[in-house]
Parts: structure tokens; sequence; C-alpha cells
């Protein structure tokens, strides 16, 4: 009985829309199913190749290139924007804790750069993508914004808001929480460079694909 | 029959169990517990629930396969015909390879 509950809370493990569509039929399988280590593992599995495919297959329905390239841009300098402050802040909270000497600026300098190199070496690199693609005349390949997302941005701001609040700064309780926010950050940009990058091997595929087929109805008039 | 062949190959780790679960829904429509039976029986493999619905969202993606209307909670899915095409020719080219294999071994 445990394993079926454990079963069913893995399946909550899979993207939203994927769950609207197969949720039930699973159960319904892992209803009819020992569920041993290895279907837990499968189950695991499934589930982070299911994150994987949602966030770089091309979207079902035709979108604007150029609005989602503007679109792009803008979430990637407002990111920019917001990952500086919440460095700049997450450094202020390491100075008050000890952690970091006062005299010591590179953690600023590094964290603002980091922030904003991110999120524009990003965007370049997917723009140049985007316009190759373009030129090939495919389908646009990577829509999905690689700036910030949602609830990194409004952890950010949370953190900005938290931060110059002077009760809390003082607090030395509040540690755990910039640590915290530290790994979860990291976790994010692994997370964000896998599905870049995943992406990137898509394109480069796909104008392989659409220059061998220039180059076959070249020969083949 | 070249560019089918690549198609199933496109599925990358997929492309073994998606070809299992075209051979098992070839003799008509099965759900997702009667495939795992099926392909168990034919193949002596186990399929995960995680891969073979892995499997099955690809193949639908594809349109080589379709869901049935439910029954209960489970669905049953049938071959579609760009699938019966792709799970031929794929058959054809695994038969070829396993002749030249045999071949080979019976020369050496």
């Amino acid at each position: 009985m445990r394993s079926e509950r454990l079963a069913r809370l893995l399946v909550r493990m899979y993207p939203r829309a994927w769950r609207a569509r197969y949720e039930d039929e699973m159960r319904a399988l892992l209803a009819e199913t020992t569920v041993t280590p290895a279907v837990v593992l499968d189950l695991i599995a499934g589930a982070v190749r299911e994150w994987i495919r949602a966030a770089t297959r091309q979207p079902e329905s035709p979108v604007s290139l150029e609005r989602e390239i503007w679109r792009g841009w803008r979430r990637s300098l407002v990111g920019a924007v917001v990952i500086a402050a919440a460095s700049w802040e997450l450094a202020r909270v390491f100075f008050l804790v000890g952690i970091l000497p006062h005299d010591d600026p590179w953690f600023l300098t590094v964290g603002t750069l980091y922030g904003v190199t991110r999120v524009l070496i990003v965007q370049v690199r997917c723009s140049r993508l985007r316009n190759r693609a373009l030129n090939a005349s495919l389908p646009p390949p990577m829509l999905a914004a690689v700036g910030l997302g949602r609830m990194e941005f409004w952890m950010c701001i949370a953190l900005v808001i938290v931060a110059t609040s002077t009760t809390w700064s003082n607090a030395h309780g509040f540690v755990w929480w910039t640590k915290w926010f530290g790994l979860w950050l990291s976790v994010d940009l692994l997370r964000n460079s896998t599905r870049i990058e995943l992406a990137r091997r898509d394109v480069v595929i796909q104008l392989a694909i659409a220059e061998r087929q220039a180059g076959q109805a070249t020969s083949h008039p | 029959m070249k560019k089918n062949h690549d198609e199933l190959q496109d599925l990358g780790r997929f492309s073994e169990p998606a070809l299992l679960i075209l051979i098992s829904l070839a003799d008509g429509p099965k759900h997702g517990y009667a495939m795992t039976q099926d392909i168990e029986q034919v193949s002596g493999q186990k399929l995960g629930p995680g891969t073979l619905y892995g499997g099955i969202a690809r193949l639908e993606a594809r349109g080589w396969i379709e869901p049935l209307p439910t029954d209960d909670r489970r669905r049953p899915y049938r071959l579609t015909g760009a699938g019966h095409r792709v799970l031929k020719h794929r058959l054809e080219s695994l038969k070829a390879v396993a002749k030249i294999g045999a071949q080979r071994l019976a020369d050496a």
C-alpha cells in the first residue's frame, strides 16, 4: 500500500501537461503493477526525461518569431537586473554575518557580472541560433524563454525585499535562507544550461538535415 | 524505406521500447498493462511504466499510434497507417541485418 502511494506521488513529478494527458492511464497501470525499486527508478527517470522533453520541444501552435525574440530579450534584461540586485543583497547579508570582510568588493562585482553575463550570453547565443534557423526556412527551434523562470524571478524579488528589511538583515537565522537560495540559483543555472544545450543540439541537427536536403534538391533538380 | 527507418531511430533511447510497443499493437489495440504483459511474453523484457508511457507519448506525437475511447481508466491504443508502415520497414531492415549476421556466422 505504501509503495502504491509512493508510485502515485512519483507520478506527480511529471510535467503538468503530461499528467493532464497520461496520469489516469498511468495510475491504472500502476494499480496492476508490483511497485519495486526498479519501477520507482523507472518513474523518476521517466519524469526527468519528460521535463527535458517539455523544455526543449517545439511549440505546437504557430508563434511569431519576432515577438518571441523580443520577449526573450526583455525577460533576460529584467533577469540581469534582478540577479545583480539579489547578488548585492546576498553579499550585504554575508558582510553582516561576518562571512565576508567588509573591504572585499570582489564578491559584489562577481555576483553582478555573473547575473548580467549569464543572461546576455544565453540570449545572444539563442538569437544567433534562431537567425540561422530562420535563414534555413525552418520553424522556430527554441522559443522557450531562456532568461529567468517565473519562480526564480519571484524568489529574487522576495530576497531583495526581505534582505532590505532592517529587522531581518540583522538576524543570524537569515543565513540558512541565503545558503538555500545560493544552492537554488546554482541548480537553476545547471537546469537552464542543460535545457539550452539540448535545444542547441536539436537546432544543429535540424540545420544539418535542412542543409543536406537543400544539397540533395540542388543535385537532383 | 531509409526515411522511415531514420524516423524510428530518431527516437534515441526510446527506439527500442517504441519498436516493442509497435509490435505489441500490430495484432490489435491494447492498453498499457496489456502491452507490458505482451512485450514481456514476446521479448522477455519488462518495460517500466515510465519507459512505456515515454514511448507511447513519443509514438502518439508522431502519429504512429492513436488512442481509443477509455475503458474505465485504461486507454487502449492502436496502430495508425503511418505506424504500420514504419513498423513494416523497420522489421524488414532488421530482417536484412539478421540475415547478413547469420550468413557471416555460417561462413566463419
